[in-house]
């Protein structure tokens, strides 16, 4: 199925798809490469969150991302 | 965000987010749907996330260990979704439901276990859907981790039952609206209602405050074990009397947001939904928080409420800001810690810059409202601390606009909060609270240059040869001494209690300062001289400390603070701007085997070679 936006301000696209609308029940058994590639994007992006060690003084908050 | 379908075989459509929304977060012009918009695509996300992890368990069944495959859990949460989509919404956007999902996938891909065997990470999603059934009243029968006795219900509770084993599995049975817990030692019924404690179960407790007609209900979460930052932690048990001030510090601190940030107070609650609080910390505030764990922020309980305040709205901004990068790259991926900033006492990489820029961006939104509303409670403290954060945050944010790796969206985000933080620097302020602010600032710097840069030994080479010639200038210097890269590696400790007793002695008569002082991890005697006004003191209290212990960090910058207070040009302008190659130059004069010079003169001698 292709739309076209008419959006003026059509923004910031990601690559998550959106499973509002999809029931929980369903989900796994979704198929086709732009699920796969979501599904990949997400577990990708697990691995870049750096955990590193905190800091050595008492100024420090500490952020994970 | 609104769904749209791509030109593709398959007809998903993706999370958007408007450049008018883009913008608005980046000004700090945070509301409710923007907020609501970041959780849509975090729902979405966590679902992606369940979905990946389930496929890759089905694939490996000794990843289960003694649970069954996922697929019940699933299942279970199928029916809790059919049954109340409101209590799987709350169970899938629970904070730690994305810590987890987020630390057992790591572990799953890269095929290693975690803080307890990989099973028991992977059995946590069966403590997910028992939760979610308990609340959506359902009967049912399912597995749960036994982690050293405690099986967690996430977002109700904790069960503990006797065990021997580090690692077990619990039984969860629910029937006609009665839920118990068992192991085959012993059961826990759980009480009803569950937010009471009862023999064998933690309730997770409540934080409620309201005002203005703004509600903010936040879990005060100690027990669930993906509620830290790393990984799985241990239970740690508020008593009553804590859980009490927690709540009445909330209290206060929520009045705070709503009177003097209202439309920031609409957002919150949208966007924060648990405080994992930690022990109080002497005379400073810190938090943490991590982007898997959409909505929660661990906190350590501040002394007074416009700390917890400031606090809130900093983890908020976090928050946030981990939200938009679920979307969209701000950055390239850039691991090298360059920067300085304010707030750490070490080198940091421009992710965690950027995160640093817009929570204290918030941080200083927050003190300029309490600042110009003449808020009674803070009195000189919101006009210091709205001082020395715009000051600090614009510092930042000036290092970091034009940095390579921002993406064209990261440099959009930088200038809309530039937009908003620019004109903020230039309010007026007293001059005496505007100087200490940027004396405070200097120090800090100053302290991150001599531990974190390391100077060109070939200009302290010829600085000491010049010095030991008794030359009366310094050569002239041919390499920038600004020019290194940091390390991440410190030359020397650091100590806070300087700006420790500075913000104390804002709002503190000086008898009160001589009783404290003393209580302060790492306060010297010339830091309480400098803190109460008494520079002269302090300046030959700081010299005292370099005879003693030349190497100090926080003596040479302290020195340096007192000189330019006393306004004294050559000596505190080597000492705050080069203060490595101050201390390299006296460490290599002292190797020499000749006498160590006085540190203000050779910071003077070596100031003349900068002006």
């Amino acid at each position: 199925m292709t739309t076209f936006s008419t959006d003026p301000d059509p923004g910031i696209e990601s690559e998550l798809i959106d499973l509002s609308t999809v029931p929980f029940a369903l989900l796994r058994d979704l198929d086709g490469a732009t699920l796969h590639g979501a599904l990949r994007h997400v577990v990708e992006r697990t691995g870049q969150v750096r955990i590193t060690s905190r800091s050595s003084g008492s100024s420090g908050g500490e952020r994970i991302d | 965000m609104q769904p749209e379908c791509r030109d593709d075989h398959d007809s998903f459509a993706f999370h958007r987010l408007s450049w008018l929304h883009f913008d608005q977060l980046a000004c700090g012009n945070v509301d409710p749907s923007s907020v609501r918009l970041l959780r849509d695509a975090e729902r979405s996300r966590r679902l992606l996330l369940l979905r990946a992890l389930v496929d890759e368990v089905v694939k490996m069944p000794e990843l289960t260990g003694p649970f069954s495959s996922p697929e019940a859990a699933w299942e279970l949460l199928a029916r809790v979704e059919a049954r109340s989509s409101a209590t799987f919404n709350l169970l899938l956007a629970h904070p730690y439901t994305g810590s987890w999902s987020g630390y057992t996938t790591r572990l799953v891909h890269s095929n290693i276990t975690g803080v307890c065997p990989l099973w028991m990470h992977v059995g946590h999603l069966h403590a997910i859907a028992a939760a979610a059934a308990i609340r959506a009243r359902l009967n049912f029968e399912i597995s749960v981790p036994l982690w050293n006795g405690n099986a967690i219900l996430p977002s109700l509770g904790l069960v503990n039952l006797p065990t021997a084993q580090q690692h077990a599995v619990a039984k969860v049975v629910g029937e006609n609206g009665q839920f118990e817990v068992s192991n085959g030692i012993d059961r826990v019924r759980l009480p009803s209602p569950l937010d009471q404690d009862a023999p064998g179960w933690w309730s997770i407790r409540r934080a409620t405050a309201t005002t203005g007609g703004r509600r903010l209900a936040l879990w005060l979460d100690d027990v669930d074990p993906y509620r830290g930052l790393y990984g799985p932690v241990p239970p740690q048990r508020l008593d009553p009397d804590e859980v009490g001030t927690w709540r009445c510090l909330l209290e206060d601190a929520w009045q705070l947001i709503v009177r003097h940030l209202p439309k920031l107070a609409r957002a919150i609650p949208v966007g924060l939904d648990s405080l994992v609080p930690a022990p109080s910390v002497p005379f400073r505030n810190p938090s943490a928080s991590s982007g898997e764990a959409f909505g929660s922020a661990l906190v350590a309980r501040p002394t007074d409420a416009a700390s917890l305040a400031a606090t809130l709205i900093h983890e908020f901004q976090h928050i946030v800001l981990g939200g938009v990068l679920h979307l969209t790259r701000l950055y390239d991926d850039d691991p090298r810690e360059r920067f300085y900033v304010p707030w750490r006492d070490d080198p940091r990489p421009l992710n965690r810059v950027l995160q640093g820029i817009y929570a204290f961006f918030g941080v200083t939104a927050f003190w300029r409202a309490l600042a110009r509303a003449g808020e009674p409670a803070v009195g000189r403290r919101a006009a210091f601390e709205f001082a020395y954060w715009r000051g600090q945050t614009w510092r930042v944010l000036g290092a970091l606009r034009e940095d390579a790796s921002l993406t064209s969206s990261g440099r959009r985000f930088i200038n809309g909060i530039a937009a908003q933080l620019g004109p903020w620097q230039s309010e007026p302020l007293p001059a005496d609270t505007i100087e200490l602010a940027e004396a405070m600032g200097a120090d800090h710097h100053a302290g991150w240059r001599i531990r974190h840069l390391r100077p060109d030994p070939v200009m302290v080479a010829e600085l000491t040869t010049a010095w030991l010639a008794g030359r009366s200038r310094p050569p002239v210097m041919h390499t920038t001494m600004v020019g290194s890269a940091p390390t991440p590696v410190p030359d020397g400790s650091w100590s806070s209690a300087r700006v420790d007793l500075i913000r104390l002695a804002i709002d503190t008569d000086r008898r009160t300062m001589r009783k404290v002082w003393s209580t302060m991890p790492g306060a010297t005697v010339a830091d309480l001289a400098y803190a109460t006004g008494q520079v002269e003191e302090a300046i030959r209290q700081y010299s005292a400390e370099l005879r003693t212990d030349p190497d100090r960090p926080a003596s040479w910058t302290g020195l340096g603070i007192a000189l330019a207070r006393t306004g004294e040009r050559l000596a505190s302008g080597a000492l705050l701007h080069h203060p490595e190659l101050v201390r390299a130059v006296y460490r290599s004069i002292r190797a020499s085997g000749s006498p160590s010079p006085g540190p203000v003169d050779l910071a003077a001698w070596i100031g003349r070679a900068a002006h």
